[in-house]
């Protein structure tokens, strides 16, 4: 019996040290990381106030593992409302917005790494939203309600080296080319462009009117930007909302840095609302929605789609995986208790639901 | 279930057996007591239900700061705290914070725009008496109450004597306060006035556990600056009548800290100044009593955050007026018969103009004793536009025995909260569609004092179980992508017992042991949410099923030394119930001692208390700070004479 027991460990070390070495030759989209190939990080922004921010794992098989931080770092909680998560290099950037600080895990693993802040009188982690990878040891973290900025972080020494001025209230970034473009939203204000940063100079090079309140930003197959702008709205007489100036979808053409479609989402003066936008089929179509329907609208085409391909819920977050083209739809029911990853078909029929953890606002895809 | 059946119908034999033994007893006549006579409304109908009551040795050793502290300690109240001078709202039976209602000399005091009360805005002194009454019926009380009403009065005793008195509370994280009071009056009229100045620093170090390493941290931007001035008149008038004027002013300036876990330079503040002014006529008849009381509440919120460039003012305004009169029957039967007639203004920012509310009601009420049973039965008509309020009911059986040894009380209340102006009418989100939240609460308790009152060793046992059913609960939930609306969605169940066990023994006047110990088991769970069938049978956040709270106390001629002690079970933060979140148990506890001089009528006191001595890590709230071990001296100069 003795001897049995010693030659299954025997043979479970050796299987051990085969999957460890394994693991270590393919960094990258190894089952068994958090970076495994189609499946997703789910970023629950938690309770404001409350420090129950978390991270939930689906893998390609649409499991879920809530709170891998946690488990990951012995207990210890992420903060307090997580805005977002990027993948750059094997490493992960983290805005947690009213934390104040851009925690900086390893992708695969979700251990802690860094915590980069600021506490210099300029704050320049105080509004912490969006990251965007540059290359592998450079990054952009949007930054500020009202005078915005980039902060450029350095990944090698994990601080940050520069900020760059852009409008209010930077929010989503994309990158095409040498330029990376940042939404002005204007924050707790109300701003109405696009600021085109060039990369490798970190200077802002034009800017660009877009519509009021642009918050989100795709790029496409044709590597043009498609940029939601939610506009102003008057809640005087809710649960009607009247728009003050109208939601649009805008293409801009990144080869002359213009505006070269616009669509109007919704009118001004008419009740509805708009927050979400993907991009998806292999960049080829744009995700948006209007109050509780989710639209998919070609590239290509000249006028927004009459029929919504899914509708009857209402969505804090949307995503499109680039691995089996589904389109998520995260909801948040309230900000007590967890919230849930609704999972259709590119033809908007619904395959399941998820519960992840408390205010699911995205998703983000490992290819 | 069964079991639970089984207990109800025992409790209700019980009660048709005491009945019957008493009902066809002899008749003792039993002379009113005048304070019943003079009682409010509010008191006298709340009188035959299970209460707390703080006594002045209790607000002594807390008096240092608000009320909250002598609720915490000494009565099952849950106060909730957003950290050391911040805001501290209050539960009572795993209840919501917007579910109980605080009264100051009849005024209902909570916020108008949250429907909580920020209790750390009362300080020790506003009120002479304090009440936890626990099954609170609106049908008296009016609007809120799910977990019960804390009555704060000023009864004015008509005797010819001067107190004043002066007091120092000089405390860690540079902690100054100065109280000054005064109690002066003869027959005819009673004066007390009652102010303080209170400056603090609060920058205590905490191990922050949301950060890597848990590093030591100092809670910066957590200074206060308050003072307040309660001052109070009782005139008595030809043929029975009596005048109160009163009024209770208070400014606080509270700097607002970082959340535990966040790297913020926080520059956020909060202003509040409140005035609360009553005044009320009474006039006393050969059978009966009448008043009238009139009342304003104002209060004025600035939050402001520069960072965010917030800054968010509030005005309200609460117009309260009441009148009832009181009946004194043959056969110890009382009736009474009263209306109430309010305005409540709102000036906010974000409501996109004033917003007002009138609300009228209609009482009546009746108490009637025989034997050893006081039954009350009561109801109340609440008139508000647009809305319809059924007529809410209260009953009360309560039964005492003829040598005080035994005493129980059973009691059925309706209850029902109006939404608060916040969810009415704030913008983006408020919706004016809600309905009140309603429900009822059946309480059966007893007391039992076996021991002869002229031993020297008291022992009292008290206990309560109750069960409460609240419908309608009003919460924030998504409507449409990111935008959010309070909707009546969620039902609650809230039971438990209230167990409490009092001990003094006393050989002499000056002596006394007294050791007191308060167990309370809670049970609060979400019985339906109509947008998440997950939650069904989950705990209420932030309600722990299990407290206790306990205190040690002996005196002497010459010096005080005691011990309070506090544990509270394990909470979850969060509807889910998500273990990750949980805040852990903690136990705290309290050590004082004081020596204490007589000269005439000149009494000094020195004090010295221990808060926190196990220097416990603790959150009463999540990611909110709460300091170790600290130390406060207090210094009381008190002359004392009644006048010939």
């Amino acid at each position: 019996m003795k001897k049995m027991t010693k030659k299954i460990s025997v043979f479970m070390l050796v299987c051990l040290s085969v999957i460890s070495c394994k693991k270590e030759e393919d960094n990258n989209n190894t089952v068994g990381t958090f970076v495994e190939s189609g499946s997703a990080i789910v970023v629950n922004e938690g309770n404001f106030g409350s420090n129950n921010g978390s991270v939930s794992f689906i893998n390609r098989n649409g499991v879920a593992t809530n709170f891998i931080y946690e488990s990951a770092n012995g207990g210890i909680n992420l903060g307090d409302v997580l805005q977002s998560y990027t993948v750059v290099g094997n490493k992960g950037i983290i805005c947690v917005n009213n934390s104040f600080k851009i925690e900086i895990v390893d992708a695969r693993t979700f251990k802690h790494i860094a915590t980069i802040v600021d506490t210099t009188a300029t704050q320049n982690t105080s509004y912490v939203r969006y990251a965007l990878g540059i290359s592998d040891t450079k990054a952009y973290v949007t930054n500020g309600n009202f005078s915005g900025e980039i902060e450029v972080l350095d990944l090698t020494t994990n601080t940050i080296t520069k900020s760059i001025n852009v409008g209010k209230g930077p929010e989503q970034l994309a990158m095409v080319g040498s330029n990376v473009y940042v939404c002005n939203s204007g924050g707790f204000d109300v701003d109405s462009t696009v600021s085109v940063v060039n990369a490798a100079t970190d200077v802002v090079t034009s800017t660009i009117n877009v519509g009021d309140i642009p918050t989100k930003i795709v790029r496409d197959a044709q590597n043009n930007v498609w940029v939601l702008c939610a506009g102003q709205s008057d809640y005087s007489n809710y649960p009607l909302i009247n728009k003050l100036s109208p939601s649009k979808l805008v293409r801009i053409n990144t080869s002359s840095n213009t505006v070269d479609k616009s669509f109007t989402l919704i009118d001004a003066g008419n009740p509805s609302y708009v927050v979400n936008l993907a991009i998806g089929d292999n960049g080829r179509k744009v995700y948006y929605s209007v109050s509780d329907k989710i639209y998919a609208l070609d590239i290509t085409s000249g006028s927004l789609p009459a029929a919504p391909i899914i509708a009857g819920r209402s969505f804090y977050g949307l995503a499109a995986s680039p691995y089996n083209n589904q389109i998520w739809g995260l909801q948040a029911p309230n900000f007590t208790s967890g919230g849930y990853v609704f999972r259709y078909k590119a033809d908007g029929s619904l395959i399941d639901s998820v519960k992840v953890g408390i205010g699911p606002n995205s998703a983000v895809f490992n290819n | 279930m069964k079991n639970k059946s089984f207990h109800l119908i025992t409790l209700f034999v019980f009660f048709q057996i005491e009945f019957a033994n008493t009902i066809f007893a002899d008749t003792i006549p039993v002379a009113i007591p005048e304070v019943l006579i003079q009682a409010s409304r509010e008191s006298f109908y709340s009188a035959s239900n299970f209460n707390y009551k703080l006594d002045s040795f209790q607000t002594h050793f807390y008096g240092q700061n608000s009320i909250a502290e002598i609720l915490q300690n000494f009565t099952p109240a849950q106060i909730n705290t957003y950290g050391v001078g911040g805001i501290a709202t209050i539960s009572l039976r795993g209840t919501a914070d917007d579910q109980t209602s605080v009264f100051w000399n009849g005024l209902k005091i909570n916020s108008l725009t949250l429907g909580t009360i920020d209790i750390s805005l009362i300080p020790v002194n506003a009120a002479g008496s304090v009440q936890v009454v626990t099954n609170a019926s609106s049908s008296v009380l009016g609007n809120g109450n799910f977990g019960g009403a804390i009555l704060l009065n000023n009864n004015p005793v008509f005797k010819k004597k001067i107190d004043v008195a002066i007091r120092q509370d000089i405390g860690s994280f540079k902690n100054y306060r100065t109280n000054f009071s005064l109690n002066i009056g003869n027959e005819k009229v009673q004066f007390s006035s009652s102010s303080f100045y209170q400056t603090a620093k609060n920058d205590f170090p905490f191990y922050d556990k949301y950060k890597f390493d848990k590093p030591t941290v100092l809670n910066k931007n957590n200074e206060t600056k308050q003072w307040a001035t309660i001052n109070q008149i009782g005139i008595k008038l030809k043929n029975k009548q009596q005048i109160d004027f009163g009024n209770f002013t208070l400014y606080k300036h509270h700097n607002i800290p970082a959340n535990m876990g966040s790297y913020q330079i926080s520059q956020k503040y909060q202003d509040d100044f409140t005035t609360k002014s009553f005044v009320k006529y009474q006039k006393i008849f050969s059978n009966g009593q009448f008043y009238f009381r009139a009342g304003h509440v104002y209060d004025y919120m600035l939050y402001n955050d520069s960072i965010n460039k917030i800054d968010a003012p509030y005005y309200t305004h609460q117009s309260q007026n009441s009148i009832n009169y009181r009946h004194f029957f043959k056969h110890k039967i009382v009736l009474d018969a009263g209306m109430d007639y309010n305005i409540d203004i709102a000036k906010v920012e974000e409501y996109k103009g004033k917003e007002v509310r009138h609300r009228g009601a209609a009482f009546v009420g009746a108490k009637y004793s025989i034997q050893n049973l006081t039954f009350n039965a009561t109801m109340r008509q609440e008139i508000l536009k647009s809305k319809y309020i059924r007529p809410q009911f209260g009953i009360t059986v309560s039964y005492k025995d003829n040598k005080d040894i035994y005493s129980s009380t059973l009691s059925y209340a309706d209850k029902y909260r109006l939404p608060d102006f916040n969810d009415l009418y704030w913008q983006p989100g408020g919706n004016r569609n809600l309905l009140p939240e309603n429900g009822f609460t059946v309480e059966y308790s007893f007391a039992l004092q076996p021991i002869k009152k002229t031993s020297k060793y008291q022992m009292i046992f008290s206990n309560s179980a109750y069960y409460s059913f609240i419908k309608n609960n009003i919460v924030w939930t998504a409507v449409t992508s990111g935008l959010y609306s309070p909707q009546n969605i969620k039902k609650t169940r809230h039971y438990g017992i209230e167990s409490k066990l009092e001990n003094v023994v006393s050989w002499n006047k000056t002596n006394a042991f007294r050791f007191s110990v308060n167990y309370n088991f809670n049970r609060s769970v979400i019985v339906q949410d109509e947008t998440n069938e997950d939650l069904n049978g989950n705990f209420i956040r932030y309600k722990p099923q299990h407290t206790v709270k306990s205190y040690l106390i002996f005196e002497d001629k010459y010096f005080n030394i005691g011990l309070n002690y506090l544990y509270a079970g394990q909470r979850f933060s969060d509807d889910e119930n998500i273990k990750v979140f949980e805040l852990k148990a903690y136990n705290l506890m309290d050590a004082f001692i004081s020596y204490k001089g007589h000269f005439k009528n000149i009494h000094a006191e020195f004090g010295f208390k221990i808060n926190n001595l196990f220097n416990t890590q603790y959150e009463s709230l999540r990611s909110y700070a709460q300091p170790l071990r600290s130390y406060n001296i207090t210094i009381i100069l008190n002359y004392k004479s009644v006048l010939k």
